[in-house]
């Protein structure tokens, strides 16, 4: 509790700053709106039902690409970080289309896919493939030999080595990759959206920027920020939950 | 009787960026059933590649390695392996980590906790169970790893270094808990080590090595009684033994270590 307390005065302080600053003229309070009347935008927003919606497709789209670009990225990370043969033939094409800022595409994908769901999803997928195929290749590959070794000489079957031994000695450098993914994924999603949509928050970041209704920009943009907290707040969440391990093994060694 | 290890004149090459490297060369030992033999010699003089070879890890380049008359080919839960890392899974319990071996032969559900449940009480890891690895000491991390090698029966027991990683008097307390249950099991073990004072304390007899590529340098059979306790440290003969060893020992590390710089 009283680590809550210390750690909301910094946010508090900021708050009353921002306020203050915007109040007293400042800066034009048309460009810099205070906190209360963003606070204002966003209830009035969420009222009229626009706000809920948007955020409802943003996260939709988020979540499909995130699951998609994930499943892709780990299953191409682990053949290709087995299996020599699939290492030898995928690892140089993923290698040449990874360094391809995934914005550069935004506008291919909209003539590729047009201005719906379809070309959302493909470029949250694209970001988030590359850093999930990286820690899946890394964490497979670099497995240590020594936990096969055990393993084969307490009397594993070849065929449970991947379930038992490999994968979850591969996990958590697979977590860091899947955690730097989800901020990425949102980072993508504002891309996509802003180029063009008629619906989502970074869709709306950019319509009100064209009329000039900045407070509610702002509410849009804290929004954002409040979305990719809790993603990542969540999946810590649900982390620590599915493997009591791995804080553990994070904390020590 | 099972478990009589034989290795005869192996050699172990790895091929490096231009050159073949040789880890071991004409290595002959043996273990026969039910013996505690001692394998030492300075770093890096490939003890750790014998253990490797005859656990089936490594293959052999020249020579043979054979248990009970058999070609080794790949690893088996026959021979238990025991690592100076402990090579624990992090991802599971102390308890899963016993049941490993009994779980991988789909042994019944009942009978592996039962059987655990009696390795756990033995190693005194009763109230540890459900924890993992890394919230246990050094010592009881290594009596986890024995637990799990033992619980699978095995017939040779090779232990690379066990206690190389524990401080020195949980060493000596390990040592007395292996001494025990080699009393009461009387499996095969091959020990690494480059502790001389654990090799006799705990030995039938020890092989020297030379210094890299490593092969057998000179054979000693300690001929102290069994049980032996914690006090034969001091005995005459044990001093001997150890002085014997020393003496061995030094004259290799002399050859890696150069000689010893003057000031």
């Amino acid at each position: 509790m009283r680590q809550f307390a210390l750690r909301s005065t910094g946010i508090i302080f900021l708050l009353i700053l921002w306020e203050l600053v915007s109040r007293t003229n400042l800066i034009d309070p048309g460009l810099f709106p205070p906190p209360s009347q963003v606070i204002s935008a966003l209830v009035s927003l969420t009222l009229s039902g626009q706000l809920p919606k948007d955020v409802f497709a943003s996260v939709l789209r988020a979540v499909a690409g995130f699951v998609l670009g994930s499943i892709a990225g780990l299953f191409v990370g682990a053949v290709s970080g087995r299996i020599r043969a699939f290492d030898a033939v995928l690892t140089p094409v993923v290698q040449v289309l990874r360094p391809i800022p995934v914005i550069a595409l935004v506008p291919l994908a909209i003539v590729w896919f047009g201005l719906g769901e379809a070309s959302k999803i493909f470029l949250v997928f694209w970001g988030v493939f590359f850093p999930v195929w990286v820690s899946s290749y890394l964490g497979i590959s670099r497995v240590d030999k020594n936990y096969i070794w055990a393993a084969r000489s307490i009397g594993i079957r070849r065929e449970k080595l991947w379930l038992q031994v490999i994968v979850p000695a591969a996990l958590p450098t697979i977590i860091t990759g899947l955690r730097t993914s989800i901020s990425l994924a949102f980072i993508v999603l504002v891309a996509a959206e802003m180029a063009g949509s008629y619906l989502g928050v970074g869709y709306r970041i950019s319509a009100y920027h064209l009329v000039f209704q900045i407070d509610k920009m702002m509410g849009y943009i804290v929004l954002m920020g409040a979305l990719g907290f809790i993603a990542d707040r969540t999946f810590a969440y649900l982390v620590n939950r599915a493997l009591p391990w791995y804080q553990l093994s994070v904390n020590q060694d | 009787m099972a478990g009589h290890v034989v290795v005869k004149n192996l050699g172990i090459s790895f091929t490096g960026k231009d050159k073949t490297i040789w880890a071991v060369k004409d290595v002959s030992l043996e273990v026969k059933s039910r013996e505690f033999v001692s394998l030492v010699g300075v770093s890096g003089c490939g003890k750790s590649t014998v253990i490797n070879s005859i656990a089936g890890f490594v293959p052999p380049t020249v020579g043979e390695v054979t248990v009970d008359n058999q070609p080794i080919t790949e690893p088996n839960s026959r021979r238990g392996v025991v690592f100076q890392s402990f090579v624990l899974f992090p991802w599971k319990t102390v308890f899963e980590n016993i049941a490993f071996g009994p779980r991988s032969r789909d042994v019944d559900e009942k009978a592996i906790t039962e059987s655990v449940d009696q390795y756990l009480k033995l190693m005194g890891l009763m109230k540890f169970a459900d924890h993992y690895p890394q919230q246990l000491s050094g010592g009881m991390r290594q009596r986890v790893a024995l637990a799990r090698v033992l619980i699978n029966d095995p017939d040779v027991l090779l232990m690379d270094e066990p206690f190389g990683a524990l401080d020195a008097q949980t060493r000596i307390f390990m040592q007395e808990v292996v001494l025990n249950l080699w009393e009461s099991t009387h499996k095969s073990v091959l020990f690494v080590t480059h502790d001389i004072d654990e090799a006799v304390f705990l030995s039938d007899r020890v092989y020297v090595m030379t210094a890299a590529p490593g092969s057998i340098k000179s054979v000693y059979d300690i001929e102290l009684e069994r049980p032996r306790h914690a006090d034969i440290r001091l005995d005459q003969k044990f001093l001997l033994y150890k002085k014997e060893l020393y003496e061995a020992i030094r004259e290799e590390s002399q050859k890696v270590l150069g000689p010893l710089p003057t000031f």
